[in-house]
């Protein structure tokens, strides 16, 4: 079995900043400075060693990453290696430091490091606009405040058949990008920037799983891939603006590395494989050690063997791990935390709510407008916690009237043709600062609608929601307490703190 | 359309007959109220009357629950059983919800001392999955001509599930004897309780051919052998089985 022993492994946990004692598995960090160790912070093109189990702490945990595919050359993959000008690789953005993700803190830690030189910090997306001061931290502020990355889109998208059902007026422009000569929307490319967080490479099984031939939000068939024939999740991205991992890595290339060559189809191959092999959960809590001890079973080894199946059932979970948990053994502190954790997988699964107001999750056939249900009915696939429907709605993180109230991220006016049914809840006329799905179909029904992200290695990436609009994992517990009246106990919001964390 | 009026003369005489005898049937435009017993139910108030609609659904339930913030059409039978949830019972239920916005209907109800309607599950997780349904076999020779009918919420063109099986089954008998595939599709109509007449949009019925017959040919059916017929002449409303006149008709030629 793999199983992850902080001391059996040499070099694969790195101890950086604050020196953690994780009770159980207590290991010191004075111990491991005698060879020097790597930087946590993968650069494009270093040549060091990526092992088979690669963990790394973060302020409450260990986040884990398995990797499944054969031995890799970190030196020559192209995962790793600077393809365009920029000299950014997949890996910059990608870091298993933080989950596959990337976190504001450490966006800010290379800022501190690099005096924002790194190429992370790229002007092209890297930054608030392109056209802004390089090296200036205020032109990055987006990235080094929420972690977001600037998301260029054409509008309208060439994906849209027929005229768009929908006209984007600019409200608000902090960045000045959506209103740019150059970048912006009356631009000779018209285009619009929203700004996204990275989404973990990792679990990727799960996330490219097509449980369906017909999309019950839609009523259409998943869209079909035509290079491999074959169906697609319509998982990936906000918004599944892309269907399979080599048109993403093939647009990210272009995009956030400003290639300009095309990648060979050996080395899209060669990122494929490495990134649907790679499992990433917590393995570890600073307070209790492992998650994989005293009877629970997360961690990534659950991940590798467990199928994509729903998990919205009394009987099969979404996350079934911390059973045991709910008369756990330990000390009274580990007690009281083990305790804590079973207690916020009961609220994820079974504290009901009334849900109301989403599109594409209450417009649902069969389903209704309000529907008293659970996190899980949303959060529903085993394991990774997305919807596997596939997943993207209008939660309201990033359209009013829900929204949070900031003046950073840009305002965009919606306005729904008299033509097209308006939008189910907020009609034709709707201020986003995303207009997520609607970009790519250019349908009034999905505007403000963004795909699920999966919810393993939380701790390792913050902030969360696509716009890092929740600056940590009780934000979310309050944004849900607010959006949808749950009237959580302080007790209960801590619960589903600590489980999330544990993912 | 010849087609139209012979499966339609049909319904009537089928329908009417059966339903003259026994059951007096309401069709109606209201707001859905939601009462908020454990598992919510959903109910409908018309002419000072609550009918009950049924309980919380979910996306494989056979009763299609309304949306607050929306009003529904209601068409159906009203059954003979006890009150559920404070509502009369109805049967032969169609709900269909109205594209527009109405902020009025926003009703949720106390619980009370009402109890939950009984449903096959609370308002959280099912017990455990249902068990997978067989996979149907392949359609066997001989083949002959074979009809699938799709139908539809008033003014939608949307496939929910049962309609996209039964347009999957379509498509597997069609790929099986090799037939062609004829689409006909009309535009609905319906007569309310209080004597008004409501008529679906204009052009629906052409949407609704044009939607199954772009899923098809996604499908990998061959567009050449589909041919399709829109009747945008609102079908008559009788106020007795409306809903099942908002359709569409796949007939499959060997
Ligand atoms: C500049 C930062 C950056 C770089 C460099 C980058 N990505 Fe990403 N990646 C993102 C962002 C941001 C998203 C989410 C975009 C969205 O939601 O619209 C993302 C999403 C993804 C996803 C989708 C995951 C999911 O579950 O939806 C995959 C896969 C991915 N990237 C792979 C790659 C590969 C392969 C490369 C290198 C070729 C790469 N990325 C380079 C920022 C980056
Ligand atoms: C109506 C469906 C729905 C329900 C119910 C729901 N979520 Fe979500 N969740 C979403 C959507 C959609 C997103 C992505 C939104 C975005 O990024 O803007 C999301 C995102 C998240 C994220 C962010 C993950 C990341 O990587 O940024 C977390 C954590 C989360 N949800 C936890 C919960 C918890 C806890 C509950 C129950 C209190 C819950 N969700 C209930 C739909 C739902």
């Amino acid at each position: 079995m793999r199983m992850f022993d902080p001391r059996g492994r040499g070099g694969a946990l790195l101890l950086l900043g604050s020196a953690f004692v994780f009770s159980g598995t207590l290991f010191s960090a004075g111990a491991r400075q005698a060879a020097p160790t790597p930087d946590r912070w993968w650069s494009p093109g270093e040549q060091r060693e990526w092992p088979e189990l690669l963990s790394y702490p973060n302020d409450t945990s260990v986040v884990s990453i398995l990797r499944t595919s054969k031995p890799i050359d970190v030196g020559t993959h192209p995962f790793f290696q600077p393809l365009g000008e920029n000299g950014r690789a997949c890996v910059t953005c990608h870091q298993p430091a933080d989950g596959m993700s990337l976190s504001a803190a450490t966006a800010q830690r290379q800022w501190a490091a690099t005096g924002g030189k790194d190429p992370l910090f790229a002007m092209t997306d890297g930054a608030n606009c392109a056209n802004l001061k390089p090296e200036d931290p205020r032109s990055h502020s987006l990235l080094l405040e929420r972690g977001l990355i600037r998301i260029p889109l054409p509008w309208p998208s060439k994906s849209i058949k027929g005229e768009p059902e929908i006209k984007i007026e600019v409200v608000r422009d902090p960045t000045g990008c959506n209103l740019d000569k150059t970048y912006g929307m009356n631009s000779a490319s018209p285009t619009i920037s929203v700004f996204r967080r990275p989404r973990p490479v990792a679990n990727l099984r799960y996330i490219l799983t097509v449980p369906n031939l017909f999309n019950i939000k839609t009523g259409y068939p998943v869209t079909l891939d035509a290079a491999s024939g074959k169906r697609t999740s319509m998982n990936l991205m906000s918004d599944a603006r892309l269907l399979t991992l080599k048109s993403q890595a093939e647009d990210a290339a272009s995009v956030h590395l400003g290639a300009t060559r095309k990648m060979t189809q050996a080395q899209l191959g060669q990122i494929e494989e490495f990134t649907s092999g790679l499992y990433m959960a917590a393995t570890e809590n600073r307070r209790v050690g492992r998650l994989d001890a005293a009877g629970a079973t997360a961690g990534v080894q659950s991940i590798l063997e467990g199928k994509p199946l729903l998990g919205d059932f009394i009987e099969r979970r979404v996350f079934p791990y911390f059973e045991a948990w709910k008369s756990p053994e330990g000390t009274k502190q580990e007690k009281a935390f083990r305790a804590s954790v079973a207690r916020g997988e009961e609220i994820f699964m079974m504290r009901p709510f009334y849900i109301r107001d989403v599109t594409h999750l209450n417009t649902i056939i069969g389903m209704g407008n309000p529907i008293k249900r659970t996190c899980a009915t949303c959060h529903n696939m085993q394991h990774v916690g997305i919807d596997g429907a596939p997943g993207w709605m209008d939660l309201g993180t990033n359209t009013l009237p829900w929204a949070e109230r900031t003046d950073d991220l840009p305002l965009f006016k919606v306005t729904c043709s008299p033509k097209a049914a308006p939008h189910p809840y907020l009609g034709r006329v709707i201020h986003t600062t995303d207009p997520g799905r609607a970009l790519i179909t250019g349908k009034c029904v999905d505007v403000g609608a963004i795909t699920l992200q999966q919810m393993r290695g939380l701790a390792a990436r913050a902030p969360y929601f696509a716009n890092g609009s929740a600056r940590d994992l009780r934000a979310v517990v309050d944004f849900y307490d607010r959006r949808f009246e749950m009237k959580l106990t302080e007790q209960e919001k801590e619960d589903l703190t600590n489980f999330m964390g544990a993912l | 359309m010849r087609w139209g009026r012979a499966v339609l003369l049909a319904a009537l005489s089928v329908s009417q007959a059966a339903y003259a005898q026994s059951a007096k049937r309401v069709s109606f435009v209201a707001c859905p109220v939601l009462r908020d017993t454990h598992l919510p139910c959903w109910l409908a108030d018309w002419n000072g009357e609550t009918y009950y609609l049924g309980p919380q659904g979910d996306s494989a339930a056979s009763f299609y629950s309304p949306q607050l913030k929306h009003r529904a059409l209601i068409e159906a039978t009203v059954g003979k059983g006890p009150r559920v949830c404070g509502g009369v019972p109805l049967e032969n239920l169609s709900v269909s919800v109205m594209p527009e916005i109405d902020l009025s209907c926003s009703t949720i109800l106390p619980a009370g001392e009402y109890e939950s309607p009984v449903s096959p599950r609370g308002p959280g997780p099912a017990v455990r999955p249902h068990a997978p349904a067989p996979r149907p076999p392949e359609p066997q020779a001989p083949f002959v001509e074979k009809q699938f009918v799709l139908g539809f919420e008033f003014d939608s063109i949307f496939l929910a599930r049962r309609n996209t099986n039964r347009l999957e089954e379509a498509l597997r008998y069609a790929r099986a004897s090799n037939g062609r595939i004829r689409i006909e599709t009309t535009r609905g109509a319906s007569l309310l309780s209080d004597g008004t007449t409501i008529v679906e949009r204009d052009a629906i019925a052409t949407d609704r051919a044009e939607r199954i017959v772009e899923i098809l040919v996604d499908l990998g059916a061959d567009r050449e052998r589909i041919e399709h017929l829109a009747s945008e002449t609102p079908m008559p409303a009788n106020g007795i089985d409306d809903p099942s006149r908002r359709r569409a008709v796949i007939t499959v030629t060997p």
